[in-house]
């Protein structure tokens, strides 16, 4: 049963192999890191399972004049002559809905490059008019692409409609936000960002290496969130824990190294040493419960009024 | 400058354009600035198409770089929105590269004058006149010179509006598209104050060559300022679209170099 799934390798491998019961995935992309390798990877576990020739993989594209190789129907929306069209022709490679689920050996894949290039007031319409409970969708939204302002202009009349990203997320059943490894030469995603808004594209992104967070919404309306790191090309997934996280961020006598002239670093008898210094004031938080004692070591140069009531604080 | 001059290599086979084996599409994608121009880049893609290396780069030094024949007597198109026809006439013959080798369909010259008053009201039938200088051989290589200049110059033209009905269309005429942006705009970063339209519409054609391309170049002038033996810097990095051309198994091989561009020659550099 899926919802008995804790096992979050299990789930992500369950999502790309189309197997949960998740009808339209959304992935969310910069250009530091496309959406491409994941939809390698759903690609990989499609094929590698079954060679039957009732595979239907519909490539939906809105900017791109590339049929993939793994892909049975290619539909360029601009070539066909607009969304009405390619959603009929859509419509027409699946099978009928009328049809029994159960008959059918594997579901129908879908993929959308990208939903960036529709006004978002269509943006429900379309992905409805395709969705089949014989086919996922998996669609491409690129966060850092903006909204053109010709897309805006048809919406005036509509100030409080939701941004394109914020409704692709409500309508998402499985949203997996993918970015890349940060590469040795930038320290953070603040810097990355600056390079990217620059239009500085920094060496090491696009890896076949990188990150995705899974956010996937269960039946119950319960969201389960993990954090991987992919390879696309030997396809492992390795989860990310948040302890794993946290080590990561701890500071590596490799991250002081070449900053200065001085030796910054400690090694691993100074950190050893460093540990066995006793801190003042620990012997006081062992009381724990007892609460606010004063513990006070009389020294040899103290000078001690037995008779003075204010000397003894006790 | 003692430094070792390098090749100029963009894939891991030591090729500059590789000989392409599939039916797809592919792209390339220049940034550069005012102060650190393409040209000579530009020379470099035209002389390895016509000569399958970059010759002239270092000098004829180009001894690693894997010469590909597979492309001679095959034509290169260069569109140019910024430049006449005897500005890359000139260049090329500096080249000694064979006037037969390339085309050169000059898109600035009457544009503004004659084109745009021709078509007025009608955006998408003066790119398919544009469009329609470019002969059919799905073996050339198109190279586009700043064509972001028709978003400021035709009135209510979009991003979307320019790929669709120009960039695509040239793109189907051949196998290599190499197309270069002037992104001076951006090198402050993206102000997100007070944007207007075409602003968001430029920015947004530029993220889009992001994305479609498989290999970015990136142009820039030293982030330290002016040096006397360093014109700039030439980053190669991939693009948004994997170049995964099973049979020929190769990959883009990330690199910067240091260039320095002195009267008609160009020199590298590892930085």
């Amino acid at each position: 049963m899926s919802s008995s799934i804790h096992n979050p390798v299990i789930l992500l491998k369950r999502v790309l192999n189309l197997t949960e019961s998740s009808s339209f995935i959304l992935c969310l992309d910069t250009v530091a890191q496309t959406s491409s390798g994941v939809i390698t990877e759903i690609v990989h576990h499609r094929t590698s399972q079954s060679n039957d020739n009732d595979n239907i993989l519909i490539y939906v594209s809105f900017n791109s004049i590339n049929k993939p190789d793994w892909a049975t129907h290619f539909v360029d929306v601009n070539a066909v002559g607009g969304v009405k069209k390619a959603t009929e022709l859509i419509q027409s490679y699946l099978p009928s809905a009328k049809e029994p689920v159960r008959g059918l050996k594997k579901k129908s894949l879908i993929v959308i490059d990208s939903l960036n290039y529709m006004a978002r007031t269509g943006l429900s319409q379309f992905i409805a008019s395709i969705a089949s409970p014989h086919a996922t969708i998996v669609g491409t939204y690129h966060k850092d692409l903006p909204e053109s302002l010709s897309h805006q202009s048809r919406q005036e009349s509509l100030d409080n409609y939701p941004s394109a990203l914020d409704l692709l997320q409500f309508m998402a059943t499985t949203i997996l936000h993918i970015t890349p490894i940060l590469p040795d030469s930038i320290d953070n995603s603040n810097e990355l960002q600056d390079h990217l808004d620059t239009l500085n594209v920094p060496r090491g992104l696009n890896n076949h290496t990188f990150q995705l967070l899974l956010i996937n919404r269960r039946k119950s309306g319960r969201s389960l969130t993990y954090n991987f790191q992919i390879n696309n090309k030997t396809h492992t997934y390795d989860l990310i824990t948040k302890k794993d996280q946290m080590e990561a961020e701890l500071e590596t006598p490799e991250m002081l190294q070449d900053l200065t002239t001085f030796n910054l670093s400690t090694s691993d008898k100074q950190k050893q040493a460093k540990d066995q210094v006793n801190l003042p004031f620990l012997e006081a938080q062992q009381y724990g419960s007892s609460g606010g004692a004063i513990v006070y070591e009389y020294e040899k140069d103290d000078d001690y009024d037995e008779e003075d009531p204010y000397e003894d604080p006790f | 400058m003692t430094s070792q001059r390098q090749d100029l290599v963009l894939f891991s086979n030591q090729s500059v354009i590789p000989s392409i084996q599939d039916e797809q599409h592919r792209m390339f994608l220049i940034t550069s600035t005012g102060s650190s121009g393409p040209q000579w880049l530009i020379n470099a893609f035209v002389e390895t198409h016509s000569k399958g290396s970059p010759q002239s780069l270092n000098g004829a030094s180009g001894r690693n770089t894997n010469t590909n024949n597979d492309n001679h007597n095959v034509m290169t198109t260069i569109l140019s929105l910024v430049h006449g026809k005897e500005h890359y006439t000139s260049n090329f013959q500096k080249l000694q590269i064979n006037s037969n080798e390339y085309n050169i369909v000059d898109c600035m010259t009457d544009l503004v004058m004659k084109q745009i008053p021709k078509y007025q009201g009608n955006k998408l039938k003066l790119l398919q006149s544009i469009v329609d200088q470019i002969d059919n051989n799905t073996r050339q290589v198109i190279i586009l010179d700043q064509p972001e200049f028709l978003l400021s110059l035709v009135a209510g033209l979009t991003a979307d509006e320019l790929f669709n009905h120009f960039i695509n269309l040239i793109w189907r005429k051949c196998r290599l598209l190499i197309i270069n942006n002037n992104v001076d705009m951006f090198q402050d970063g993206v102000i997100n104050d007070n944007v207007n339209r075409d602003f968001v519409e430029f920015q947004r054609f530029v993220t889009m060559c992001h994305y479609k391309a498989a290999v970015i170049l990136n142009l820039r002038p030293l982030a330290t300022g002016h040096a006397k033996d360093i014109t700039g810097t030439l980053k190669i990095t991939r693009g948004g679209v994997n170049w995964d051309d099973e049979k020929s198994n190769i990959h883009v091989v990330e690199n910067e170099y240091l260039y320095l561009t002195e009267k008609d020659s160009t020199r590298l550099f590892y930085g």
